[in-house]
C-alpha cells in the first residue's frame, strides 16, 4: 500500500467511523438532549446528571417533581391522579438549592407550559452558598446543559453515551421493555434494606452530646441570600406557576443526630428564616411534615437517617393534594418552636 | 490545549497542519513561519491567555540578550549579559514555581508569618526556561548562529514540544525551519508520524488515564489499603507515570514528524533497565542531556577524580529533584536517585556481575518506591503509604472501590451479553489484575512505541490497528462520570 493511500484512508475512514457513531447518537439521542424518547424505542431512564436536562427541556409535562434523592421515590402517576397533572420526575441526589434552581431555571426556559412545580428543601443543603454545587465542576456534563452547540462533541463522540446510551436503548427496545416510567425511575425500595438495623448501621448508633450552638449571623446570611436567589427570585419570575415546597420527612434519627450535635436549635433556626421569606409569595405552598412523629420514628420506613420509604412519598402527595400540613404566614413561628421544643424533649431511646 | 482534546483532533492540528503546508506550497515561507508561530501561541493561550504575555517576554528579553551578546566582542561585557539572564530566568522559574515554597519554609524554621501568594504555575515554564537557557549559554560559548526573531520565538513555541518536552535545543530545531526540503508536505511522515501519534494518544488515554484513576483512588485512602492493594497501587502509579509522560512525547514526536520535524527520543523502554544508571539513559533523555552538557559537565564532570564526580552526580540529582516540583517530595525522590546512582557506580563492577534478573528487581523496585515519593501530596504521605505498603497485612483480595476503577461501563455492557451475571459479579477485580498483567509484559518484552514507528509499513493491518485506536481514544476523550454519592 502506498503512504499516500494509508494517510488518506485512515482520516476518511476515521471520519466517516465518527459520523456514523455520531449520528447514531444524535437521532437515538439517549440523554434527550435534542429530542423526547423516539416513539419506535423504548428508552431505560436512569441517569440523573445526564438525562434531567434533557427531561426538563424536551419532554411533554406540566408539573415538575425535583429535588435530592429525597424525591427518588414519587410516582408521577399518583401526583397526576391528585392534582390533574401531567408531570416528570426529575430528582438529582445530593442536589444543592442552586442545582435545583439552575435546572428550573433551564426547564421554564424551554417549556412555557409549566403550571406547578414541587420541590424538596433539604435541611443538609440549606446552609450550603447560593451558589454551590453537590459535586466538583468537573464531574458535571456542562456540554449537555448549556447552548453552546459546539461542544456537544462531547455528547456525539462518546463512547461511554454510545455504548451505555445509545446502544443501551436499542438492547432495551429489543428486550421488549418499555421506557422507564417516572414512578420506576430512581425507585429504590428493591434496593436497599430498611428498618432499624439499616438505619442503625449508617447512623453508627449513640452519638456523644455537645453543648447547643447558637446560629451564627454569618450562616443567618448564607441562608437568606440562598432562598432569595434559588427561591425567591425564581418564584417571582413565575407568578402564574404554583410552587410546592416541603422539607423533606426526614427521620426521627436525624434530629438526635441534630441534638447531640448541638445544632438543632440551629438548623431549625435556619428552616424558619426560609419560611419566613418564602411565604412573602402567594405562589409558595410550604410544607413540613415534622410533626407525625409515628411516622418519622418508626426505623421501619426508613433506609437511613434520611430516606424514607415510598409510602411517605404517597402519603406526602395526599397531604399536599389536601392542604393538610401547610405552613402559612400566621403558624409558621409557632410551628417552628413547638417543633424544637418537642424534638428537643424527646425521648431517643426507644430508637436504640 | 491538550493533545488528547476535541479541539486539537479535530480543528487546531488539522488546520495547523494545512494551513502550515498550504502557505509553504506557494513559497511565502515567512508567513509560514508566522502562521507556526502563531498558531503555537493559541495552543499555549488556550490553557491561560494571561500565560502568553509570560512566554512572548521570554522569548523577546532571551532574544535581546543573545542578540546583544552577538554584536560584543568584549568577553567582560558578555560574561556580564550571561550572568544577567540566567537570573532573570532563574530567577522568573523561581517566582512562579518556587516562591510560595520558599516562603512556606522561611515561615516554618524562622516563624514568620510571611503571606503566600497562591502564584498560578504557567504551563512549560520549566521546559521552556531550560530551552532559553541552554540557547543563551551556548551562545555564550559561540555555539550559535544568529538566528532572527521569528525563527528563534518559532523555536521556543514550537507547540508540539513546549508544553512537557522533549527539551529540544535550538540546534536540533530552527536549522530544520529553515531547511527548504522539509517545507513539502510528505505522505510517507504523515502516516509514520499519524501511527506514532495514535499509539502515543492511546498510552494516555486507554492506559494512563485508567490506572491515573486507581492511583488517585488509592492515594486518597491510603489508610484502608492492605500491602497487596498499597503494592498494586505503587504499580499503578509506575504504569500511569510512563504510559502518560511517555506517550505525550510520542504524541509530540508523531505530530513534529507529520510536519517533517524530527523532535528527539525522550524514552526508551525504561522499565526494561536493568541499573539506575541505564534507567536514566532510557528516562526523560533530553532532561539527562540537558543536566550534562550544562551542570555536570562544567561541574567537573568525572574528570575531578571519583570522589567529586559522586558530588556532581549527587548534584545533578538533587537539582532534578527540584526541577521537577516545589515540593519536599521532588527534592528527596532526587537526593534518592542521586544517591543510588552514586552507590551503582561505586560498586560498578558488583552490579555487574550480578545476575540481571536481580539487578533489574532491585532497580525495578527502586524505581517504584521512589515513584511514590514523587507522587505524594507531601513527605508524610508517602511515609504513611510506605507504612500501609510495609505494613505486612493482607486482606486477600482486591479492594472494591480499587476495583471499580477498572469497572470499566462500556467494556462491561458488551460482557454482559455474553457472561451470566454471577460471573460478572467478579468482573471489576479479575480486571484489575488482568489490567497489570497485560501492561507488564507490553512494557518489559514489547518494542515501544517509536520502535514501532520506526519500522513503520503502510499496510492494511496498520491502518485497521490505526484507525480502531484513533477513534477509541476520540470516543473516550468525554466520559460520563460516575455519581457515587447517593445520600441526600
Amino acid at each position: 500500500m502506498e503512504y499516500k493511500k494509508w494517510g488518506m484512508s485512515v482520516v476518511a475512514i476515521t471520519l466517516i467511523v465518527l459520523c456514523i457513531l455520531g449520528s447514531i447518537t444524535a437521532i437515538i439521542d439517549p440523554y434527550f438532549h435534542y429530542h423526547k424518547p423516539l416513539e419506535s424505542l423504548e428508552y431505560p431512564i436512569y441517569d440523573e446528571r445526564h438525562q434531567s436536562d434533557g427531561i426538563l427541556r424536551n419532554f411533554d409535562y406540566d408539573t415538575i417533581i425535583i429535588g435530592s434523592s429525597m424525591t427518588l421515590n414519587f410516582k408521577t402517576s399518583e401526583l397526576d391522579s391528585f392534582f390533574g397533572t401531567n408531570a416528570v420526575k426529575v430528582p438529582l441526589s445530593a442536589a444543592t438549592y442552586n442545582e435545583v434552581n439552575s435546572n428550573l431555571q433551564r426547564a421554564f426556559a424551554a417549556n412555557p407550559n409549566i403550571k406547578k412545580v414541587f420541590i424538596g428543601l433539604d435541611g443538609f443543603a440549606i446552609t450550603r452558598d447560593k451558589n454551590a454545587f453537590a459535586f466538583a465542576a468537573e464531574q458535571y456534563p456542562t456540554y449537555l446543559t448549556d447552548n453552546y452547540l459546539l461542544n456537544d462533541v462531547n455528547y456525539l463522540f462518546n463512547k461511554q453515551a454510545f455504548v451505555t446510551g445509545s446502544l443501551r436503548v436499542l438492547m432495551h427496545t429489543l428486550q421488549k421493555n418499555k421506557t422507564t416510567s417516572f414512578d420506576e425511575y430512581g425507585n429504590y425500595m428493591d434496593l436497599y434494606p430498611f428498618g432499624k438495623e439499616a438505619v442503625l448501621l449508617h447512623t453508627g448508633g449513640r452519638q456523644p452530646a455537645n453543648e447547643e450552638q447558637l446560629l451564627s449571623e454569618e450562616t443567618k446570611q448564607i441562608v437568606t441570600e440562598s432562598i432569595q436567589k434559588n427561591v425567591i427570585s425564581l418564584v417571582e419570575q413565575h407568578p402564574d406557576v404554583q410552587f410546592y415546597y416541603f422539607f423533606p420527612p426526614v427521620s426521627m434519627y436525624y434530629f438526635y443526630m441534630l441534638k447531640q450535635n448541638g445544632t438543632l436549635k440551629g438548623e431549625l433556626e435556619t428552616y424558619k428564616i426560609a419560611s419566613n421569606l418564602m411565604l412573602q409569595c402567594d405562589n409558595i405552598h410550604l410544607f413540613s411534615f415534622f410533626e407525625e412523629l409515628d411516622m418519622i420514628s418508626n426505623p421501619d420506613n426508613y433506609m437511613d437517617a434520611y430516606h424514607y420509604c415510598e409510602d411517605i412519598n404517597s402519603q406526602m402527595l395526599v397531604w399536599m393534594s389536601e392542604g393538610s400540613h401547610l405552613l402559612t404566614k400566621e403558624n409558621y413561628v409557632d410551628y417552628w418552636d413547638s417543633i424544637y421544643e418537642t424534638f428537643n424533649s424527646y425521648n431517643y431511646d426507644p430508637l436504640f | 490545549m491538550l493533545f488528547n482534546s476535541y479541539i486539537f483532533v479535530l480543528l487546531f492540528f488539522p488546520l495547523c497542519l494545512t494551513g502550515y503546508f498550504l502557505l509553504n506550497h506557494y513559497k511565502r515561507y515567512t508567513l509560514a513561519q508566522l502562521f507556526l508561530f502563531g498558531m503555537s501561541l493559541w495552543f499555549y493561550g488556550f490553557f491561560n491567555p494571561s500565560y502568553l504575555l509570560i512566554i512572548l517576554f521570554s522569548i523577546v528579553i532571551n532574544y535581546g540578550f543573545t542578540w546583544i551578546m552577538g554584536k560584543t566582542k568584549q568577553l567582560g561585557f558578555k560574561r556580564v549579559i550571561l550572568i544577567t539572564a540566567l537570573l532573570l530566568n532563574i530567577g522568573i522559574l523561581f517566582y512562579y514555581k518556587y516562591y510560595d515554597f520558599f516562603l512556606y519554609n522561611l515561615n516554618i524554621v524562622f516563624h514568620t508569618d510571611y503571606t503566600l501568594r497562591n502564584i498560578l504555575l504557567p504551563l512549560g515554564i520549566s521546559f521552556f526556561t531550560f530551552q532559553q537557557i541552554s540557547y543563551i549559554i551556548d551562545a555564550y560559548r559561540g555555539e550559535v548562529q544568529q538566528y532572527n526573531f521569528l525563527q528563534y520565538a518559532s523555536f521556543v513555541a514550537y507547540f508540539p514540544q513546549l508544553i512537557a518536552g522533549p527539551i529540544v535545543t535550538h540546534d536540533e530545531l530552527i536549522p530544520q525551519f529553515a531547511d527548504l526540503s522539509k517545507k513539502v508536505f510528505r505522505w510517507d511522515n504523515f502516516s509514520s508520524g499519524l501511527f506514532l501519534f495514535v499509539l502515543g494518544l492511546s498510552k494516555k488515554v486507554l492506559i494512563a488515564d485508567v490506572f491515573g484513576n486507581a492511583v488517585n483512588w488509592g492515594f486518597s485512602n491510603i489508610e484502608v489499603l492492605d500491602t497487596l492493594n498499597a503494592g498494586f497501587v505503587m504499580l499503578a502509579y509506575t504504569i500511569q507515570i510512563y504510559f502518560d509522560f511517555s506517550g505525550y512525547c510520542d504524541m509530540a514526536i508523531g505530530i513534529g514528524r507529520m510536519m517533517n520535524i524530527d523532535l528527539p527520543v525522550n524514552f526508551d523502554s525504561p522499565y526494561k533497565a536493568l541499573t539506575i544508571t541505564e534507567f536514566w539513559s532510557r528516562w526523560h533523555k533530553t532532561l539527562t542531556r540537558f543536566f550534562t552538557k550544562y551542570i555536570y559537565i562544567p561541574l567537573g564532570g568525572n574528570r575531578k577524580g571519583k570522589l567529586r564526580t559522586y558530588l556532581h552526580v549527587f548534584i545533578v540529582f538533587a537539582i532534578s529533584g527540584l526541577w521537577h516540583g516545589a515540593n519536599w517530595t521532588f527534592i528527596v525522590w532526587g537526593i534518592l536517585h542521586g544517591l543510588f546512582m552514586v552507590i551503582t557506580r561505586h560498586w560498578k563492577s558488583g552490579f555487574d556481575k550480578m545476575n540481571p534478573v536481580l539487578s533489574w528487581i532491585i532497580t525495578f523496585s527502586f524505581v517504584n518506591l521512589t515513584w511514590v515519593i514523587f507522587r505524594a501530596d507531601g513527605i508524610s504521605e508517602a511515609l504513611h503509604f510506605f507504612q500501609r505498603l510495609f505494613s505486612m497485612e493482607f486482606f486477600g483480595t482486591v479492594h472494591t472501590s480499587l476495583a471499580d476503577c477498572f469497572n470499566l461501563a462500556d467494556v462491561r455492557f458488551w460482557l454482559e451479553l455474553m457472561l451470566p451475571a454471577h460471573i460478572m459479579g467478579y468482573y471489576p477485580k479479575v480486571m484489575t489484575v488482568l489490567s497489570a498483567a497485560i501492561v507488564m509484559p507490553i512494557i518489559l518484552f514489547s518494542r515501544n512505541a517509536y520502535q514501532y514507528a520506526e519500522s513503520f509499513q503502510p499496510t492494511r493491518k496498520t491502518m485497521l490497528i490505526t484507525v480502531v485506536l484513533l477513534t477509541l481514544c476520540i470516543m473516550s476523550f468525554s466520559g460520563v462520570s460516575t455519581f457515587l454519592y447517593f445520600n441526600f
